[in-house]
C-alpha cells in the first residue's frame, strides 16, 4: 500500500519536474536542430542531431565566443571578491558594533534594494564618464568593493546576529581587538553565508544584461548576456539555433556551479532567517 | 516603460546641455582619429558590417572606426543613456520613431553643413525628405521599404483557392478568401495572420480614407471613426475565423519573425514590410509572393508610402563630424560598401546604387525590388513626432482589448488618441 502511494507521488513529481524543465530541454533540443525546424516543432524529439549549431554559434559574432565567456569570469571573479570583503565587513559593523545612526544608516541602506537600477542609471553613467571608467569593467566591478550589494550585507547581517555574542566576548577577555575579532570568529563562523554569496553573486553578475550592456560599448569587452542578445534582432531572421547553442554552452558554468553549492546554499539561507 | 524613463533623463540632460553645435565643414585631420559607429541588428549584419568597417580603414588608414552592435531593444536603452551622458557615438543608425526626438532635442547633426564630405545626389528628394525635421537633414534614408501583404502561393494550392488580383481587390475580399483559406485549412492554417500590432498597418488604413496619423505640426489628427472602422475590421477577421484566435494571435505578435504564422506556414497571408520576404522565406521555405495591399485601386490617393529602413545620422556633439561624414558617405554611396551590404539594411535608397546591386540579388530581394519599383505611392507621411515613439506599444495595447472584448472599436479609437496626443504633449 505505501509502495504504491510513493509510486504514484513519484510519478507525479516526476511529471510535474518535466513541465517545470521542459524550457530548457527544448532549449537544448532546439540547439541540437537546424535553423528552420525550431518553431515548427513543439516537441522534444530530435530526427537527427545537428551539431553544427555549435560551431556555428561559436564563431559568429567578432570573436569566438570564448572571448566572451573569458570576459564574464573575470568579471564575476572580480565581482565575487568585492562582495565578499566589503558585504562581510559593512554586515559586521551593523550586527556588532554601535555608532551615531546605525538604526538610519541601515534603513537607508535597505532602501537601495528598492531602488531600479534605470533610475540611477543616468547619474551613474555621467560620473563613471567623467572618470573615463566606460568600456572598462571598473563600473561593473569597483561597487562591489564598496558594499553596495544590499541584499548581501543584510544577508549577512542576519547571520551574524545568529551568533552567540559569548563567542566575541570571550574573544574579547583573552585581548581579541575589532579587526581580530572579526578575522578569527566571525568570518570562519559565517561561512554559509559566505558561500551564498558567492553564488548569488555568481549567477547574477553572469545573468546580468543590462549594465554590461550599458557599460562595455566595445565587442571586445562584450560579456555573454550582451554577446547573446547580439544574436537576435525582431526585425529580421534570427540564428535561433547558433544562439540556443550559445545559451546551453553559457548555462553550463551556472548548472554546474549551483551543482557544486547548493548544498551551502540552502544552509546559508535556512541559517539566516530572523530566529 | 524603463525606455520612457530613460528618455525623459535624456531629455532633460539634453536641455540643460543646450542644443548642438557641431559642424561637418571642418578640414579632415592628418592626424589618427577615432570615430564610433552603433547600430542594431543580429549576427549576419555585424558580419557584414564589420567588413565594411575593414574596406573603409584601408581606404583612410588615420580613421580607426570602432563598432558597437546591439540588439533592437538593448540598443535604444543604451543610446539613451550614452545621449543623455553626453558620450554618445559619432555616427548611429537611426530609426524612423526615434529620429524626431532626437533630432528635435539636439543630439543629431544637421547633414546639411556636411554636405562637403557627404554627397546625396544619387538620392530622390521624397527619399530624403523622408529625413527631414524642421527642415534640417537629420538622417540620410538607408534603405526603402513598402508595406505589403504576404501571400502563401504553396499552401493556396494545396488548398486549391485562387490568388485574387492584387490590383483590384478589396479588404472585404482580403477577409472573404481569408474564411475560405480557414474553412478549408481545417484549424490548422488560418486564413490572415490578424495585424493591428505595427504602426505600418494602422498608416496604411488610415491614408487609404484620405487622413493622416499627424499633421504638419505633429498633433494626432487621425479622426475617430477612421480607427474605429481599423479596429472592427481587426475584431471582424478573428469573429469570422478568418484570423486565428485572440489568444493565438497576441501570442504570436510578441514573437519574432521566425514565430509568426507566415514563418510557420499556419497562415496564408500577412501584412510586412516588403523587404522582409527575404527572411520569411527562409523560415517557412515555401514560396511567398508579394501582393500590393487591398484597398489601394478603391482609394483616393494611395496608402502606400516608402517607409526608410533605418536612416544614418551623426551625433551633433561628435569631435569628429567631418571623419563621421566622410564615413557615412562611404556606407551610402560607395559601390564597395554596397556590394557587400546588399539588402541587409533595406532595398538601398540610393537610385544608382539600387540598379547596381539588383542583379547580384537572390530572387526573393529581387521580388522586393521589383515590388518597390512598380508600387504607386503617396507622399511621405510625417515623421512620427517626439514622443510619439512608443505609439505600437499603444496600438498593439488596444488590439489586445478589442480581440478581447474589453473595449469597442470605438472606445479603443478615442483612447489611443488621448493617450498618443498625452505622450506627444509630455515630451
Amino acid at each position: 500500500m505505501t509502495n504504491l502511494r510513493k509510486a504514484v507521488k513519484h510519478a507525479a513529481l516526476l511529471l510535474l519536474a518535466l513541465v517545470m524543465l521542459y524550457p530548457v530541454l527544448w532549449m537544448v533540443v532546439s540547439s541540437l536542430r537546424p535553423n528552420s525546424e525550431i518553431f515548427h516543432r513543439p516537441g522534444l524529439i530530435l530526427d537527427s542531431l545537428q551539431v553544427q549549431n555549435y560551431g556555428e554559434g561559436w564563431n559568429a559574432l567578432a570573436s569566438p565566443f570564448g572571448h566572451y565567456m573569458a570576459n564574464s569570469a573575470i568579471l564575476v571573479l572580480a565581482c565575487i571578491i568585492g562582495n565578499l570583503v566589503s558585504c562581510s565587513m559593512a554586515a559586521y559593523a551593523f550586527a556588532r558594533l554601535d555608532f551615531t545612526g546605525k538604526r538610519l544608516w541601515f534603513a537607508i541602506m535597505l532602501g537601495t534594494i528598492m531602488l531600479p537600477i534605470h533610475v540611477i542609471i543616468v547619474p551613474q553613467y555621467i560620473l563613471f564618464s567623467h572618470l573615463d571608467w566606460v568600456n572598462t569593467f571598473l563600473p561593473l566591478v569597483v561597487p562591489k568593493f564598496l558594499a553596495t550589494d544590499a541584499f548581501f550585507v543584510f544577508l549577512m547581517v542576519q547571520f551574524i546576529r545568529g551568533l552567540p555574542r559569548e563567542l566575541d566576548e570571550a574573544a574579547r577577555i583573552d585581548g581579541c581587538g575589532h579587526a581580530r575579532i572579526f578575522v578569527r570568529i566571525i568570518l570562519p563562523l559565517m561561512l554559509p553565508a559566505l558561500a551564498t554569496t558567492v553564488i548569488f553573486t555568481f549567477i547574477w553578475t553572469w545573468n546580468d544584461f543590462f549594465s554590461q550592456l550599458i557599460y562595455l560599448t566595445d565587442p571586445e569587452m562584450y560579456t555573454v548576456p550582451v554577446a547573446l542578445r547580439s544574436f537576435v534582432d525582431a526585425t529580421v531572421s534570427t540564428s535561433w539555433g547558433s544562439m540556443f547553442a550559445m545559451s546551453v554552452v553559457s548555462l553550463l558554468p551556472v548548472f554546474l556551479a549551483f551543482l557544486v553549492g547548493q548544498r551551502y546554499l540552502i544552509r546559508g539561507i535556512a541559517t539566516t532567517g530572523g530566529k | 516603460m524603463r525606455r520612457i524613463a530613460l528618455a525623459a533623463a535624456a531629455a532633460l540632460l539634453l536641455s540643460a546641455c543646450g542644443s548642438g553645435g557641431g559642424s561637418a565643414g571642418q578640414e579632415l585631420s592628418k592626424d589618427p582619429v577615432t570615430i564610433r559607429f552603433t547600430w542594431w541588428g543580429a549576427d549576419e549584419r555585424h558580419k557584414r558590417t564589420q567588413q565594411v568597417i575593414d574596406v573603409f580603414q584601408k581606404k583612410h588608414p588615420n580613421i580607426t572606426v570602432k563598432g558597437e552592435f546591439k540588439d533592437w531593444n538593448g540598443y535604444w536603452e543604451s543610446l539613451a543613456t550614452t545621449v543623455a551622458a553626453n558620450d554618445a557615438p559619432d555616427v548611429i543608425q537611426m530609426d524612423e520613431l526615434y529620429l524626431a526626438s532626437y533630432a528635435e532635442r539636439g543630439a543629431l547633426l544637421d547633414l546639411g553643413t556636411a554636405a562637403q564630405h557627404l554627397k546625396t545626389a544619387d538620392f530622390d528628394k521624397t527619399a530624403l525628405d523622408t529625413g527631414v525635421v524642421e527642415g534640417k537633414q537629420y538622417g540620410l534614408p538607408v534603405g526603402l521599404s513598402a508595406y505589403a501583404i504576404v501571400a502563401n502561393t504553396d499552401l493556396l494550392d494545396q488548398l486549391k483557392i485562387k490568388l485574387p488580383d492584387d490590383n483590384t481587390w478589396t479588404w472585404e475580399d482580403l477577409k472573404k478568401t481569408g474564411e475560405e483559406v480557414s474553412k478549408a485549412g481545417g484549424g490548422k492554417i488560418t486564413g490572415v495572420q490578424s495585424f493591428g500590432f505595427d504602426a505600418g498597418g494602422m498608416n496604411i488604413w488610415v491614408r487609404q480614407q484620405g487622413a493622416a496619423l499627424f499633421d504638419e505640426a505633429g498633433k494626432v489628427a487621425v479622426p475617430e471613426s477612421v480607427l474605429a472602422g481599423y479596429w472592427s475590421y481587426i475584431k471582424d477577421l478573428a469573429k469570422s475565423g478568418a484570423a486565428p484566435a485572440p489568444s493565438v494571435t497576441i501570442e504570436r505578435a510578441g514573437g519574432s519573425l521566425d514565430q509568426s504564422g507566415t514563418a510557420t506556414n499556419a497562415s496564408v497571408f500577412a501584412t510586412w514590410w516588403n523587404t522582409q520576404l527575404t527572411s520569411l522565406t527562409a523560415a517557412s521555405g515555401q514560396n511567398l509572393k508579394l501582393l500590393r495591399l487591398p484597398g489601394e485601386s478603391q482609394a483616393s490617393s494611395p496608402g502606400a508610402y516608402f517607409k526608410p529602413s533605418m536612416y544614418w545620422s551623426v551625433s551633433s556633439r561628435s569631435k569628429h563630424p567631418a571623419e563621421a561624414a566622410l564615413f557615412v558617405d562611404f556606407l551610402a554611396n560607395s559601390q564597395e560598401a554596397a556590394d557587400i551590404l546588399l539588402t541587409d539594411r533595406g532595398v538601398p535608397a540610393n537610385k544608382k546604387i539600387r540598379a547596381t546591386i539588383t542583379p547580384k540579388l537572390s530572387e526573393t530581394d529581387k521580388a522586393a525590388v521589383e515590388y518597390l519599383d512598380a508600387l504607386k505611392i503617396g507622399t511621405a507621411p510625417r515623421v512620427t513626432p517626439n514622443g510619439a515613439s512608443s505609439i505600437e506599444a499603444i496600438i498593439k495595447r488596444h488590439t489586445e482589448e478589442v480581440l478581447f472584448d474589453r473595449q469597442t472599436p470605438e472606445q479603443a479609437a478615442k483612447a489611443f488618441i488621448t493617450e498618443l496626443q498625452a505622450e506627444i504633449d509630455g515630451a
